[in-house]
């Protein structure tokens, strides 16, 4: 019994991970409609600026971590307007998707060259130990990590629902033209967007830094489970991304932990069967839109 | 244009290539055949990747090029290909060219596992799935070690010998094959696609309801056009096998499928023989790059700087832009204007 908790609660941990980086996804979908491959290559790259400000230069790791943030945010803020606009425009979603998978492939090569091939550690936010519940550990990192996640996603949730910035977000996706009319700048809108998207994704790398350490690869299998956490979500939703991002993260800690043939070699799989699951079952995840198109 | 085309009317007459792309083509055989009498053994291996890379492209062409599907994993098709080559016959004795088939075959059913539950949807599905399988599939080589041979890779020491009589060594012989594979497939696509059947893959790509409107089963031809590609795909990692005798993880990971993606972008995906372009590309660009100075660690950079810009500004790719350039040459006034006023 202690052991089950004990995965529910790794599982919940890891899970606030997927969720952050699954929140930085829905956000460029709910913009620009399409997926950004390169998210979680931006947000290592962030990663190992944070890593670069503290270890090399010898900060504090808390403002390197926001640096690593607003640099996060330019980032996804210049990608939007350098490479995605000029092929935002085209009838289908193909471009914009092969775009990002230029910068993904580019992004992973120009981290190795400024930075480093190597496997590098950034030092650790919350402070090391746990609480002790029984016979069931609380790691503080994993209060560390929930705690963040709840107030990350209610700051989104704000932003989203009650201030204008959010509203004209909103309208500029819903409707674009009708939103010009009354004088939003669309263009402006993606990039926020895709900006704030790329802060998300920094903060979800130094999150996942401690497990993961910081190299180039270190997000590839992290974005595969916030891809599925989005689809559990339904791509459109942020309360959707939190709790597919969580509910992920615990189906995938239960796998590893009680199926012989997954174990650990095999975690991937877990992501890819939940994505293939959901899209046999209920296309639209748990909280998104039906889709519809018309001529 | 990867996804959509713009109308051909931009490119000179059909009929009037035709005939120039044929002999294009039969001379391009001739020349690749004979490469065996004047290369050595490991520029003749070289050439072998070539061709196994473009055989890949192809694939995707299918896929992209005539039915706007997209695939992130398909270095995973090529993968199960290779493995089921590699194994078949090392550990169970079979021909060659019997494993090619199986190894087709099985490169076919996991497309179709895979890519069934996002075709039967709209949208951007097909390439999340894809993109798992990219990512997981050097997890599968290692979880089954005892057969893969895991992250070490896989020696295969049956060899392939060549029929008596032609005076070629085992690596020419498994070129001279890759040649003779590669140019049957370019021909079967090409024939595809210009069938009842391409021109279904073509009308879903360019309107998927419209299609639908006129009574296409757009979920079967979808899912049919996705087992075909991942076939091919699955043929060409026969090839890579084929010449390589070792297979290993590294070398269909999720970097290799966007490889094939920039071959693909580089050549243009709704051209056939856009996919030997690109397989030329894949295998002799690094070199290139790597000769005039900028660091391999780089090369990626190069890769997605290309891939961006050809999508932006030249969608079509090296033929689209080859054949409008001729085009414009041809006739510069009426550039814009027709298809019948007669390139000959």
């Amino acid at each position: 019994m202690t052991l089950l908790i004990q995965r529910l609660l790794d599982g919940l941990s890891g899970g606030a991970v997927y969720a952050a980086l699954a929140l930085a996804i829905v956000l460029v979908f709910r913009s620009t409609g399409t997926l950004n491959l390169a998210q979680g290559e931006m947000a290592m790259f962030t990663c190992f600026l944070a890593w670069k400000l503290s270890t090399g230069l010898g900060w504090p790791v808390v403002p390197a971590i926001v640096v690593a943030m607003a640099a996060g945010f330019a980032g996804g803020a210049l990608i939007e307007r350098v490479v995605v606009r000029p092929v935002e425009d085209r009838p289908d979603h193909l471009p914009i998707i092969i775009v990002t998978l230029g910068l993904m492939l580019a992004i992973n090569a120009l981290a190795g060259g400024l930075f480093t091939v190597d496997i590098v550690r950034l030092p650790d936010v919350f402070p090391a130990g746990a609480l002790q519940l029984g016979g069931v550990h609380l790691a503080y990192s994993t209060i560390g990590l929930l705690a963040v996640l709840l107030v990350v996603s209610a700051l989104i949730w704000a932003l989203f629902q009650r201030t204008r910035i959010g509203l004209h977000m909103r309208a500029s996706v819903d409707s674009p033209e009708s939103a010009r009319l009354v004088g939003i700048r669309r263009s402006h809108m993606l990039m926020l967007g895709w900006g704030i998207a790329g802060a998300l994704g920094a903060l979800a790398a130094v999150l996942v830094a401690p497990q993961t350490f910081v190299h180039t690869g270190m997000l590839q299998g992290v974005l595969l489970y916030a891809f599925a956490a989005a689809t559990l979500g339904g791509f459109t939703s942020v309360l959707g991304a939190v709790v597919g991002g969580l509910i992920v993260g615990v189906l995938q800690s239960l796998a590893v932990g009680y199926i012989d043939f997954i174990g650990n070699d095999l975690s991937l799989l877990v992501a890819l069967a939940i994505i293939i699951a959901v899209l046999m079952v209920k296309p639209n995840g748990l909280f998104g839109r039906a889709d519809s198109s018309r001529l | 244009m990867i996804g959509t085309v713009r109308a051909t009317g931009a490119l000179p007459s059909r009929v009037g290539t035709r005939a120039v792309n044929w002999s294009t083509a039969v001379v391009a055989l001739a020349v690749a055949l004979a490469l065996p009498a004047f290369l050595s053994g490991f520029q003749l291996s070289q050439a072998g990747s070539a061709v196994y890379l473009a055989l890949a492209v192809l694939s995707m062409n299918l896929l992209t090029g005539l039915n706007g599907q997209l695939s992130l994993g398909h270095a995973a098709f090529v993968g199960i290909g290779a493995y089921a080559v590699a194994i078949l016959v090392t550990d169970h004795g079979w021909s060659y060219p019997m494993a090619f088939v199986a190894g087709a075959a099985c490169a076919a059913v996991a497309g179709v596992v895979v890519a069934l539950p996002a075709l039967r949807l709209r949208g951007l599905y097909v390439a999340l799935t894809t993109f798992g399988i990219g990512l997981v599939f050097p997890s599968l080589v290692q979880r089954f070690s005892s057969w893969t041979g895991g992250t070490g890779g896989k020696s295969v020491t049956a060899v392939y010998l060549p029929p008596p009589g032609l005076g070629l060594d085992p690596g020419q012989w498994a070129y001279v094959l890759s040649v003779l594979i590669l140019f049957v497939c370019l021909v079967l696509v090409h024939r595809v696609k210009h069938s009842r059947a391409g021109r279904l893959m073509q009308a879903i790509r360019d309107n998927d309801i419209v299609a639908e409107g006129f009574g296409v089963v757009v979920p079967r031809v979808k899912v049919a056009t996705f087992a075909l590609s991942a076939a091919l795909a699955g043929l060409a990692g026969g090839l890579f096998t084929l010449q390589h005798r070792f297979v290993s993880p590294g070398d269909f990971s999720l970097n290799t499928s966007i490889q094939l993606f920039v071959g693909m972008a580089i050549g243009g995906s709704v051209s056939i023989g856009g996919a030997v372009i690109g397989g030329i590309f894949l295998q002799y660009v690094p070199e290139l790059t790597d000769r005039i100075g900028v660091p391999p660690i780089y090369t990626p950079v190069i890769y997605g700087a290309i891939l961006a810009l050809v999508v932006i500004f030249a969608s079509d790719g090296a033929v689209g832009v080859w054949h409008r350039g001729v085009a414009r040459l041809r006739r510069p006034k009426s550039f814009a204007v027709s298809n019948e006023k007669g390139s000959t």
